[in-house]
């Protein structure tokens, strides 16, 4: 009802003000064509980019003909122009001539025979030119003709292709995405050779102008989900891009939930891995981080290691990381419970020892686990933001500080201080839930400061009733758990191995179901 | 959410959402299943150790209604209980029908929460007003079936098997305690004291009338039979166990049990490792109790909205959830009053429950060409 409430305002105030800057910037970018003339062009293109340090404006003769330049100092290759564009148009034409058959203009006939760039496209639209230069192409104008060409040149740092420090493995491709979008959705190609796969740009951010790309697969994709992740990339209104965050915010099926409902990667392997089940990845520039949707809750028990080593090892990790799982959300919740409603339910040694090391502390059970769940996170905040070398230090002290001196001054009992540590070590199992993972905590924890076992176990119900509710792009959240697919447990909480999996997951609704030809179990032929 | 229509031309948003054969039997043994937590005790003081013949006695007779339901989902696939019950008999007997279903539920929803309120004030937390827990467990309900029965069915398929492996732990961890001396000698006090514990007992089981609420959601048509068999089996049998468990330890002191699997799972003492497994009883009823308040409040509020012809169910979730709150508490003073209430009652009930889909079913007989032209 709330949730409903909240909406409608944000409807009412925001609304009307963001409709106003769109029409206000739509009448401003009316369709303007290039004219003939050389110089009115370039008067155009100095007033809409300003006297910025970085514009550069050149003015070339072509024999008898005016050639204009335009490009961003920054952003271009160099040596490239200087050699294929400036050269070419300033010497070659000499010898080969700038024949134009009258048809169709001195550019068309410079793009065919002269300029030696790879990508030339041509285009009368004046703002679409100026859009080029911004993304460090360059723009080439020729007197006496209304079309312009750009070359596509861009030239700038970029990091290099390196290990991503989010997910690392021990076995599996070691290479991550990086922040260029080309070299992203080159790393992808490079994976999955099939001509079904499709890379479709999109343009978000009404200021910074960020390509998006969507990739998937035809042919195993869901269609509705392509068509419904497009939509709601259209409907997007915002200043700018400079992160995939912003997207994964802004696509969200239940925006009010801390679940995440839209996964993020930085793996290529772990990219085309799910492409090829049938999910739509999206590629944002500026950043290594690449979304995929729909995303589950059972994709935060996996990784893509499960997948290249061994199916036992892999289902003995996913159960691991499940019991994980509740350790990190219950433990404190529990210790609460036990110590400060119903002790009993220990066995007597345990009780004891439990009872001693809470001798002499002033703090109640929850208070305790609250505070020391406090440090922990602050601790590990600042060990996020800290230089390294200072980062260290941080740590050391902290562990000395608040795991030996704390307790030996009675501010918090041992037993506070395993479990704390202990479940701030089990969060760091779930990388991609760590949020949701410290939120539930926290809620557990107070709950059943109020209520015992009874509050975690209510704080149990109403997640469970939240988290299948919630939807990533219209799949449940816990498939294939709730709603059950039987043939899609293959891939849960155990791994079966890969001969098994002979269907993608059912539960995407592909519209290509099978994975695998009808393949034996691998060993040796029965005849041998 | 696509738009379904009524006879009378009202659309119902609600009833878009399907659920599958396999959820639906979840649901509804779910719905049963914290009767059959407590009943064993009121069933052994009823029918004594011949209660176990009670119960399948007691099942044949759900049985028999459960197809009553199926057999009426069949001839109106689209229409619940209380729309048909006004096709059949016309407005007047068909809405009083419908309010006979939902006095029941509402009754039934109630006990269950004070049930549940009981169980942890006396043996967790003897210090908080019942208020609190009633309160607390019927908002978990409400958020569920706010966002729709498939919600409630999806959360029941995670947690009835959670709960299913929890009873059947506690029944595997006794198993040493039992003694099946206490079962015999068979049909001691003859034929009549087995007869005396089946409405009771019927009672606690036929609650699997919600599927005539639930069957126009179900996601394919012609499975309602094999709903009612394998959920009929299923509570039979879980029935059987608990009550033959509860027996099989406590013997002659069965009758004077209030939780008799709690007091049960407080048994058990595994090599003096796993004991006090209270706790886990407790996320049992919760888990369980949820569901079955929910499902049982769904029929409720649903029934409600197509006896007033509303468009939208939703709204009337806050005022149920607060007359729910309020009847679990003013209902009943203690436990005593509680169990002699139940016991007064329960064959009454049961009559209504078993009656009304035969009776339906016996009119529809008779009017079985008219039913059809209002049908769709």
């Amino acid at each position: 009802m709330s949730q409903v409430l909240i909406k409608k305002l944000f409807r009412l105030l925001g609304g009307g003000h963001q409709r106003s800057i769109l029409s206000n910037q739509q009448a401003s970018g009316e369709k303007l064509k290039l004219s003939k003339d050389l110089m009115a062009n370039l008067s155009t293109f100095r007033e809409t980019l300003g006297n910025s340090m970085d514009v550069e404006i050149r003015l070339l003769a072509m024999g008898q003909t005016q050639v204009g330049l335009i490009y961003l100092e920054g952003i271009v290759d160099r040596t490239a122009l200087r050699e294929n564009v400036i050269r070419a148009l300033m010497v070659d034409t000499h010898t080969t001539g700038t024949h134009s058959d009258g048809k169709s203009g001195i550019a068309h006939s410079l793009k065919e025979k002269i300029i030696s760039v790879c990508c030339v496209k041509e285009s009368k639209d004046f703002k679409k030119l100026v859009h080029a230069v911004l993304s460090g192409f360059s723009v080439v104008l020729v007197d006496g003709d209304d079309t312009g060409l750009i070359l596509k040149l861009p030239g700038y740092e970029s990091r290099t292709i390196t290990e991503p420090l989010t997910e690392q493995v021990v076995r599996g491709p070691r290479e991550g995405f990086v922040e260029s979008i080309s070299t992203n959705v080159s790393l992808i190609r490079r994976k999955i050779r099939s001509p079904d796969i499709r890379f479709e740009r999109m343009v978000i951010g009404r200021v910074t102008r960020t390509d998006v790309c969507i990739v998937f697969i035809k042919g195993i994709v869901n269609p509705d989900l392509v068509e419904e992740v497009k939509k709601r990339l259209r409907r997007i209104e915002i200043d700018g891009v400079l992160e995939s965050g912003y997207l994964e915010e802004l696509i969200k099926d239940s925006p009010y939930s801390f679940f995440p409902t839209v996964g993020n990667t930085e793996k290529p392997d772990k990219a085309a891995a799910q492409l090829l089940e049938g999910r739509i990845v999206i590629i944002t520039d500026g950043t290594p981080f690449v979304l995929s949707v729909p995303y589950l809750f059972i994709e935060s028990l996996h990784t893509s290691e499960d997948y290249y080593s061994s199916y036992y090892s892999a289902s003995f990790f996913r159960i691991l990381r499940f019991v994980f799982f509740i350790i990190t959300t219950s433990l404190p919740a529990l210790y609460v419970a036990i110590s400060s409603f119903n002790p009993e339910v220990l066995p007597v040694k345990l009780l004891l020892t439990l009872k001693e090391s809470r001798e002499g502390v002033f703090l109640p059970a929850i208070g305790e686990v609250l505070l020391m769940g406090f440090v922990f996170e602050a601790l590990r905040e600042a060990g996020v933001r800290l230089p390294r070398n200072v980062g260290q230090a941080v740590s050391i002290v902290g562990a000395l500080v608040i795991g030996q001196a704390a307790v030996t001054a009675g501010l918090v009992s041992a037993v506070t201080v395993i479990i704390t540590a202990l479940t701030g070590i089990a969060a760091f199992v779930l990388p991609s839930q760590a949020e949701a993972l410290l939120f539930q905590r926290i809620i557990y924890t107070l709950l059943s400061g109020f209520l015992g076992f009874y509050g975690l176990f209510l704080g149990y119900a109403f997640m469970l009733v939240h988290t299948v509710n919630l939807r990533s792009l219209g799949v449940p959240y816990l498939s294939p758990v709730a709603p059950l697919t039987k043939g899609d447990m293959k891939d849960t909480l155990v791994r079966t191995p890969w001969w098994k999996m002979r269907a993608r997951p059912e539960f995407l609704h592909g519209s290509n179901i099978q994975r695998q030809g009808k393949m034996p179990a691998p060993g040796p032929d029965e005849d041998n | 959410m696509t738009k379904l229509v009524s006879p009378r031309g009202v659309e119902y948003l609600y009833s878009a959402e399907k659920i599958s054969g396999r959820q639906g039997v979840y649901l509804l043994i779910t719905t049963v299943l914290p009767g059959l937590l407590f009943s064993p005790a009121i069933i052994y003081g009823l029918s004594d150790r011949s209660g176990w013949l009670t119960v399948l006695l007691a099942a044949a007779l759900v049985l028999i209604q459960g197809l009553a339901v199926a057999r009426l989902g069949e001839k109106y696939p689209r229409l619940t209980l209380v729309q048909y019950s006004q096709v059949l008999v016309g407005k007047m007997l068909g809405t009083a029908a419908g309010m006979v279903l939902i006095l029941v539920f509402l009754y039934y929803a109630a006990l269950l929460t004070r049930k549940q309120a009981n169980l942890l004030t006396t043996m967790f937390m003897p210090n908080t007003p019942p208020i609190i827990f009633s309160i607390s467990i019927l908002l978990v309900s409400a958020y569920a079936i706010r966002n729709g029965l498939e919600v409630l069915a999806r959360a029941n398929e995670l947690t009835l098997p959670i709960v299913l492996s929890f009873l059947f732990f506690v029944i595997f961890a006794i198993a040493p305690e039992m003694k099946w001396e206490h079962l015999t000698p068979v049909l001691e006090d003859g034929f009549m004291t087995v007869l005396k514990g089946v409405p009771t007992t019927a009672y606690f089981l036929a609650f699997i009338l919600a599927l005539s609420m639930l069957a126009p959601q179900l996601n394919k048509a012609g499975q309602l039979k094999g709903v009612v068999y394998r959920t009929v089996i299923a509570i039979c049998f879980l029935q059987l166990v608990t009550f033959l468990s509860v027996t099989a330890v406590f013997g002659p002191r069965s009758d004077r049990l209030v939780f008799p699997v709690f007091v049960l799972a407080r048994q058990i003492n595994i090599a003096d490792l796993i004991e006090r497994v209270e706790p886990f009883i407790m996320l049992m009823w919760i888990l369980s109790g949820f569901v079955s308040i929910g499902v049982l409040y769904y029929c409720v509020i649903l029934a409600l909205a197509q006896i007033f012809n509303l468009v939208d169910y939703r709204f009337l979730v806050l005022p149920t959830g607060v007359l729910l709150t309020s009847l679990s508490i003013t209902m009943w003073e203690g436990s005593g009053q509680f169990l002699e209430q139940l016991i007064l009652w329960s064959p009454y009930l049961a009559v209504m429950l078993v009656g009304l889909p035969l009776l339906l079913l016996a009119i529809s007989f008779f009017r079985s060409g008219e039913g059809k032209t209002l049908e769709d």
